[in-house]
């Protein structure tokens, strides 16, 4: 490419992998807006019809912003058209949150040992672990529920969340173990001379230096409880257990003709606290790690 | 040496916790569900041995083979938009320019939204009286289509959505792009390659074990589909979403045949097991580590 | 006092690699033992079966007396400055140094004072509430250092402190660790793969080959009287300039002859004595090290003809490289940079019919390329002579000494 004649001032420029042409860029452009929109058209016409007054959701054509917007939607759609949704929501946060909880500390110990102890047996238990990433939900769900109904943990919090404190996912224990390994080992020994066992040198060593993978792999695992249907379907049938997806499909189906606004507005509230942690939390996600470790091995 | 035998004793003592959720959340059960398979066993009478009664029924039941051709036909469709597509767009999101910031954020924001609120949208924008698409189509002077409601279209219409779940393939990818090193492709371009051909013998290569660990993932996922079938389709029309997941779930929770269900469990397992065994199995021919050591 | 005693301590990986190789060695209070030797040699390995970090194949480790292959590093009262320095990246500085006390239990009041004056002596006040990523490398050093001064142990390990530095920096801590030291009076062991710092650092020092002991003593003992051809080719930089060739002995005047035919007469002021019986024919490796070589005058035919190839001028001396014809005596320590390079370079090492030396000259006295001239040791140097076939065959004498009994 030659520089347009009479150009005499230096023009910044970039590396060579920054550089590509004029076309490209506007192809490339309009790619992305393309796509863009394709992707935000769902979630704008979710949060579009939260904010549609009852009954005038679906007028046609529909404009740009709903008319009139109802923002005390807010306030009425937790209180939900059959039952309220705050017993759901309670029920979700315990749901979410000690499972999250457990099963962070549970897939560190698990992660930490498998990277940093040597024992007899090592081997074959990662080797299981790693197998365990392919084994769908669904496939143990029966027993599973056979023997929760046994002991009585059916309908109760604990069916949905003990699971998670005995080892919590192997993906999660991957993650830690590969995580770990990343950490030069000359800090254990430090700690080691110190004085720290292993116990505390995970604990105040290995740990706090693992704060952004724990937030990641945090929030993938809250996301994932918040959002469940299946095992909440399975496991919690009564109303003392069922979390917010139950609640609003609940209300949802409860009368015979649907109450978009409401349903969609409940949806949005529900989804809102995540996503804003998401957003928020996103910068200190270590997405390059989350998944590097695995090309690895 | 006596403070480092202890050590042995320590390790367990730290994977005590999942060793105990492996015995009985995970190997139990699916042994379990492999004993129950042979049997019928509805909770309240006793297992009843049955032999291979079930994997015989499995064989002849018009709905298993239909939830199995359902679920192929859409883990084809998903691993497209998952594994495929979103590569493409995560390459997108790669340049550097403005707005790939907030870009990558709508591509990601979707996923957030759960499966079933999700498939109650989808179900009101693809209603086939009133819905948005319908009304559009109109509009602009074509005929009205049946979506949800017409055999031939519920199915390929539900694949087609997933692409609105791709956010977590489509991060997966972005770090590993960001991840390949810039000189690479200098070199390459230097050498007088086209952007096709940076693609073949740069990013494609460079790339395999996330592309491995995406379509690995994907094979996982999209076997265990269930919300969308059963908040919007029911399975319908004509059985045409009857997913696996959705029989299994049919089966043990509504008809309490908790022995067949087993039995369709356990052979998802196998399904699944065997396929990705045979993806890792392939994957020495054409996943390239780089640096290969440890 | 004897501190540390290594009793035939063996070092074997479960892979069957020997480490460590029958190894005994002795401290003593406040005392700065330096190990030193290529990468591999087993010093590292040494320094962490001292920590307790690794276990003992086999023998025996004493600490100020006490036997302790089976007690925990913790209760060892050792601290260890790693090379990366291991300082924990959540913590502040002063929780970096306080570390250990705090595991201890100790109450907090008497812990900040002692953090306090430790930090004090390493001037590392100002930095107290700083985290490691805010402070420079010499200061990340000095904060490893403090935090090993805390626990007021019995010995200091130190794994290769200073090869995270840059040259100068590097150059400055060495004599600050060594001050530091003697001011303490403590007791270190401190692990390196550098002469230079080995040589100006120690009280004494500890050369290791392949997991095996060659020597210990002090820099000039190392300096002066090199066990064998490994340590002389080690210690010294540039290293020793070496030529091999055989002995030839007339009555009291011994040559070398060497490359095609070529005779070198090696300057009786230099033998310690008349030559030894077993000296006629011998095949050995000539070392003379630069600072013992000079140019004979302009015209003289005496010593070894050389082609001068370059010199480096670096003002208060200057090296000169220059050809000998003959081949070039391919020690391990070259073998080791010539692969780093390329194989084709050891290869072209060990065919060339030259060979190249090094003179150190004091002051600026370059000497143009391509002039031919004369070499010949000075007259205060030393000449030693190596077995060819190993480099750990003790070195050896074609001279009785003067008082050496017939």
């Amino acid at each position: 490419m030659t520089a347009p004649a009479g150009l005499s001032r230096p023009v910044p420029t970039g590396n060579l992998a920054q550089r590509f042409q004029q076309r490209q860029k506007i192809l490339w452009y309009l790619s992305m807006v393309f796509i863009a929109l394709v992707m935000i058209l769902p979630v704008y016409y979710m949060v579009y019809l939260a904010f549609s007054e009852l009954g005038k959701e679906f007028v046609f054509p529909p404009g740009i912003i709903p008319d009139p917007i109802k923002f005390e939607n807010v306030l009425r759609a937790p209180e939900g058209t059959a039952t309220p949704l705050w017993g759901y929501a309670k029920n979700s946060i315990l749901y979410a949150g000690l499972g999250t909880l457990g099963a962070l500390v549970a897939e560190s110990m698990a992660g930490f040992a498998l990277a940093r102890m040597r024992f007899p047996g090592r081997n074959v238990l990662f080797a299981l672990t790693v197998g365990m990433l392919i084994m769908p939900f669904v496939a143990t769900i029966i027993p599973k529920f056979l023997l929760f109904s046994r002991i009585g943990l059916v309908d109760t919090y604990w069916a949905l969340i003990l699971p998670w404190w005995f080892g919590g996912s192997p993906y999660g224990i991957f993650l830690m173990r590969q995580f770990f390994l990343t950490i030069p080992r000359e800090f254990d020994e430090a700690a080691l001379i110190d004085g720290a066992g292993p116990w505390r040198t995970m604990w105040l060593v290995l740990m706090p230096q693992a704060v952004p993978v724990l937030v990641a792999l945090g929030m993938l695992h809250f996301a994932y409880f918040w959002n469940d249907l299946l095992g909440p379907l399975v496991f919690c049938q009564t109303r003392v257990c069922k979390t917010l997806p139950q609640g609003i499909l609940a209300n949802y189906q409860a009368t015979w003709d649907p109450q978009w606004a409401m349903f969609m507005m409940s949806t949005v509230l529900m989804v809102a606290p995540v996503a804003v942690v998401f957003i928020l939390a996103q910068r200190r996600f270590k997405q390059g790690f989350l998944f590097s470790g695995l090309g690895g091995r | 040496m006596r403070w480092r035998r202890k050590s042995t004793l320590v390790a367990y003592a730290f994977l005590a916790p999942w060793i105990i959720g492996l015995a009985v959340f995970y190997l139990g059960p699916i042994g379990a569900s492999a004993v129950l398979s042979f049997t019928d066993y509805n909770i309240i009478s006793p297992a009843e041995f049955t032999g291979f009664d079930n994997y015989e029924k499995m064989i002849t039941d018009g709905e298993f083979v239909q939830a199995l051709r359902v679920t192929l036909y859409y883990t084809a469709f998903f691993l497209l938009m998952y594994v495929v597509l979103s590569l493409f767009v995560a390459m997108l999101a790669n340049r550097p320019g403005r707005g790939t910031g907030l870009f990558r954020l709508i591509v990601f924001l979707p996923s957030l939204i759960p499966l079933f609120a999700a498939a109650v949208l989808w179900g009101w924008i693809f209603n086939a009286d009133f819905g948005l698409i319908n009304y559009i189509l109109e509009e602009v002077g074509l005929p009205r289509q049946g979506f949800f409601q017409s055999p031939e279209q519920a199915l390929p219409l539900v694949g087609m959505l997933t692409f609105w779940s791709i956010g977590s393939a489509f991060l997966v990818y972005l770090s590993g792009l960001q991840s390949i090193p810039t000189h690479l492709y200098e070199a390459i371009t230097v050498d007088g390659a086209s952007a096709v051909r940076r693609f073949w013998h740069i990013t494609l290569p460079m790339l395999s074990p996330v592309i491995l660990f995406n379509l690995i993932i994907g094979i996982v996922l999209s076997f265990q589909v269930f919300d969308i079938a059963w908040v919007l389709t029911d399975g319908g029309p004509a059985n045409r979403t009857l997913f696996w997941v959705l029989l299994i779930f049919r089966r043990a929770f509504q008809d309490f045949e908790m022995g067949y269900a087993s039995a369709l469990s356990w052979v998802l397992f196998i399904v699944v097991a065997a396929v990705t065994g045979l993806i890792f199995r392939t994957s020495r021919w054409w996943v390239h580590y780089e640096g290969r050591t440890r | 006092m004897t501190f540390v005693t290594l009793e035939d301590v063996w070092k074997v990986y479960l892979d069957g690699t020997v480490a460590v190789d029958s190894l005994d060695l002795t401290v003593e209070e406040g005392e700065l033992m330096v190990l030193v030797g290529p990468s591999g040699c087993g010093k590292s390995s040494i320094l962490r079966m001292i920590a307790g970090l690794e276990e003992i194949s086999a023998g025996s480790l004493h600490i100020g007396g006490e036997m302790v292959n089976d007690v925990s590093p913790d209760k060892r009262n050792i601290a260890m400055v790693f090379q990366n320095y291991a300082l924990y990246p959540h913590m502040t500085v002063a929780e970096n140094m306080g570390f250990s006390l705090r595991l201890q239990h100790v109450a907090r009041a008497i812990r900040n004072r002692i953090v306090g004056e430790t930090a004090n002596v390493l001037s590392l006040s100002e930095l107290l509430g700083r985290q490691p990523a805010q402070l420079s490398g010499g200061q990340r050093q000095r904060v490893a250092m403090g935090r090993a001064m805390v626990r007021d142990p019995r010995v200091f390990l130190l794994d290769e402190p200073l090869s995270n530095l840059d040259a100068k920096l590097r150059t400055q801590m060495r004599t600050e660790v060594r001050e530091l030291q003697q001011r303490l009076g403590s007791t270190m062991i401190y692990v390196t793969h550098d002469q230079v710092e080995a040589m100006t650092m120690a009280d004494r020092i500890a050369v290791l080959r392949r997991g095996v002991l060659q020597q210990v003593g002090t820099p000039r003992e190392l300096y002066w009287e090199p066990a064998n051809l490994f340590v002389a080719d080690f210690i010294g930089s540039p290293a020793m300039n070496l030529l091999q060739g055989r002995l030839r002995v007339d009555g009291d005047r011994v040559h070398l002859v060497y490359g095609e035919g070529k005779t070198f007469e090696l300057p009786s002021e230099l033998l310690t004595g008349p030559p030894r019986a077993d000296a006629q024919g011998k095949e050995v490796i000539l070392g003379v090290r630069p600072e013992h070589l000079t140019f004979a005058d302009n015209g003289s035919e005496q010593g070894i003809p050389v082609k001068v190839r370059f010199s480096e001028v670096l003002g208060s001396e200057t090296l000169v490289h220059v050809d000998v014809p003959a081949p070039t005596v391919v020690t391990e320590g070259l073998r080791e940079i010539a692969q780093d390079i390329d194989d084709t370079v050891l290869s072209q090492l060990e065919t060339a019919e030259e060979s190249r030396f090094v003179i150190k000259l004091s002051g600026d006295r370059p000497i143009g390329a391509g002039e031919d001239r004369h070499i010949v040791p000075s007259r205060d140097s030393r000449l030693y002579f190596f077995d060819p076939e190993s480099p750990v065959t003790p070195a050896w004498s074609p001279n009785r000494k003067e008082d050496d009994d017939e």
